[in-house]
């Protein structure tokens, strides 16, 4: 360890230098190039978002005169509004309760088959993985009825818990493979320790493996909670109850042909687009590892 | 040995596997089954056999919606792979101000389908929307239309929100798999005088080779799940010129309630996706779901 400190060093100064040396002389051409072609984009990715806000702070009437304009802090009513004119307060409460507890079932399912199939020595296990993974392949949309008739025998339409099965249901494949894959990540010895201490099974997997597998339960959790949260061909067909509509449903309102308050559909999408960008601001490298994780699974 | 290992692990297998079946498995089978009978909601269905998918093929806005998922599909790829290489590139390079632009790309990712449909109708409106108040602005006012609602332009219009909103995964997908690639490899092919473009070509491009193809896998297998998205925005329309198999399976099944033949197009759009699933895999010669 003590020989390889220093040549470690000396490479990253080395590196440094090689970097500084070889970026000087392009400085002006390429570094012109390299920030045209990023900020061009990054005016694409933000730049409607920020046209939304400013028109969020914008009457109906400026909007239609002039489409890009200066926003108006006492038009700050706009928000007030909008969320009483579809309750947007009450959708986020019924996406987000139905999220959780789908986030929930469908992680408590996913850790324990993955355990059961990791360590369980169960016969056929590889065939087992290999028909959770075939869901992977699956075009959830095209379940759509089925499960529509399923739940009109069992009544399950409107009913939180519908949505909550479904979105827990799809999140299987993804979770058994994730949480497969950790269990096998975890040395065999650290299992057969804690067992000559005499831990059962469940007291192994709450004190020894939830803990070590934390990385996987966020990666699952966040793929599992934006997927849920984000729905809305299910959420539309499955729940004819307007009492509890999800957010994604209860946004489409503003979109409806007989409704014309845009400066509230601004300020509503608004509203919808803040959480998550702020949870995303906070958890930047969390949030890009487990989506880019997720892309590559399903 | 564990005490009741086996017993415990066949317990942790059960809730799961029922919910699987009763969400994935029961319906996969129900769609492959109703698809060779006629019936809509409190009918006796009677069977037609492979009745549902002939009428389904002679149909011309089925074909125009099987023409529209490739064309999304192939959309999507032109848009979002190169676009996402040559800005993993850029940040790979680590110029000041990387970590910021890493950031804003993937904003767009986090947003629900149904935040980015309302906005993107609203950036498309004829009469108040950005991209034709830029159009004006610009001189270029003959350009102006109503872009969803112009079916010239609609599916177009479409496939672009979808490469706005994808292309900073795929960024992370080839940033991941250049910063997998040892730093000495650079550094030896700066020695032999490989550097830019040469570089670009000989040293990165064949080392990220496999992330292409998973990319590619991606792309075509994610095309169907555009689904939300298209549906916020134009429901399939103005007169099916922006419709996906998914859009018309819907409008089949919700709206005109024949079951069956929203079945059949079901099961078109799982055998495809398979195919395209695993045939790209073949071609590409990849372990299925390995990870690149």
């Amino acid at each position: 360890m003590t020989h390889a400190m220093p040549l470690a060093s000396s490479t990253l100064v080395s590196r440094d230098e090689d970097t500084s040396r070889g970026r000087r002389p392009k400085l002006s051409a390429v570094s012109i190039m390299f920030y045209a072609v990023l900020g061009f984009w990054a005016v694409l990715s933000v730049g409607p978002l920020l046209w939304m806000l400013m028109n969020s702070f914008r009457s109906k009437d400026e909007i239609f005169s002039a489409p890009i304009g200066l926003p108006h802090l006492d038009k700050i009513t706009n928000y007030p509004d909008a969320w009483n004119f579809v309750d947007l307060g009450s959708a986020m409460v019924s996406s987000l309760t139905v999220s959780v507890a789908a986030v929930l079932l469908g992680g408590v399912c996913t850790f324990l088959i993955g355990f059961a199939l990791s360590r369980g020595s169960l016969p056929f296990s590889g065939a087992i993985f290999t028909f959770f993974l075939a869901g992977l392949m699956i075009p959830t949309f095209s379940l759509l009825f089925p499960i529509l008739l399923q739940f009109q025998s069992a009544n399950l339409v409107s009913h939180r818990l519908g949505l909550v099965l479904v979105n827990a249901g799809f999140s299987i494949s993804l979770g058994v493979f994730l949480f497969k894959g950790a269990f096998d990540a975890v040395p065999r010895e650290y299992m057969e320790a804690a067992s000559l201490d005499g831990a059962s099974v469940p007291r192994m997997l709450i004190s020894l493996f939830l803990p070590i597998m934390r990385p996987s339960i966020a990666t699952f959790v966040i793929l599992t909670f934006i997927h849920s949260y984000n729905d809305f061909v299910f959420a539309l067909v499955l729940n004819n109850d307007p009492s509890w509509r999800t957010l994604p449903v209860a946004l489409l309102q503003f979109n409806g042909a007989n409704v014309v308050r845009y400066d509230l559909l601004f300020a509503a999408i608004s509203i919808a687009t803040l959480p998550p960008v702020i949870v995303y601001l906070f958890l930047r490298k969390q949030v890009q590892s487990s989506m880019a994780m997720g892309g590559r699974v399903g | 040995m564990i005490r009741n290992l086996r017993i415990w692990s066949l317990i942790f297998l059960l809730p799961g596997l029922a919910l699987f079946i009763y969400i994935v498995v029961l319906p996969t089978i129900q769609v492959i089954n109703s698809s060779m009978y006629n019936w809509s909601p409190g009918q006796v269905g009677t069977f037609v056999g492979l009745n549902n998918f002939t009428q389904m093929f002679a149909d011309p806005s089925f074909r125009d919606a099987l023409l529209h998922t490739f064309v999304l599909l192939i959309g999507a790829m032109i848009i979002q792979i190169p676009l996402g290489f040559i800005f993993a590139y850029l940040i790979f390079r680590r110029y000041i101000g990387s970590a910021f632009f890493q950031t804003v790309f993937f904003i767009p990712m986090v947003l629900s389908s149904v935040v980015i449909a309302l906005l993107w109708t609203q950036v498309y409106n004829q009469d108040f929307g950005l991209l034709n108040s830029l159009l004006r602005a610009v001189g270029l006012g003959d350009l102006t239309r109503p872009w969803l609602g112009d079916s010239s332009s609609s599916l177009i219009s479409v496939v672009v929100v979808v490469g706005w909103q994808y292309v900073g995964l795929y960024m992370l997908i080839f940033l991941a798999a250049l910063q997998r690639i040892p730093h000495s490899i650079f550094e030896a092919a700066e020695i032999d005088g490989a550097v830019g473009v040469r570089q670009l070509k000989s040293i990165t491009a064949p080392l990220v080779i496999d992330t292409l193809k998973l990319s590619v896998i991606l792309v075509v297998t994610g095309a169907v799940q555009y689904f939300n998205l298209i549906w916020a925005m134009t429901q399939g329309g103005p007169a099916n010129s922006s419709s996906v198999l998914a859009s018309y399976m819907f409008i089949k099944g919700l709206q005109e309630s024949r079951l069956g033949y929203a079945g059949a197009v079901a099961t078109v759009m799982l055998v495809v996706n398979l195919i395209l699933a695993i045939g790209l895999q073949r071609v590409f010669r990849r372990e299925p779901l390995e990870l690149g």
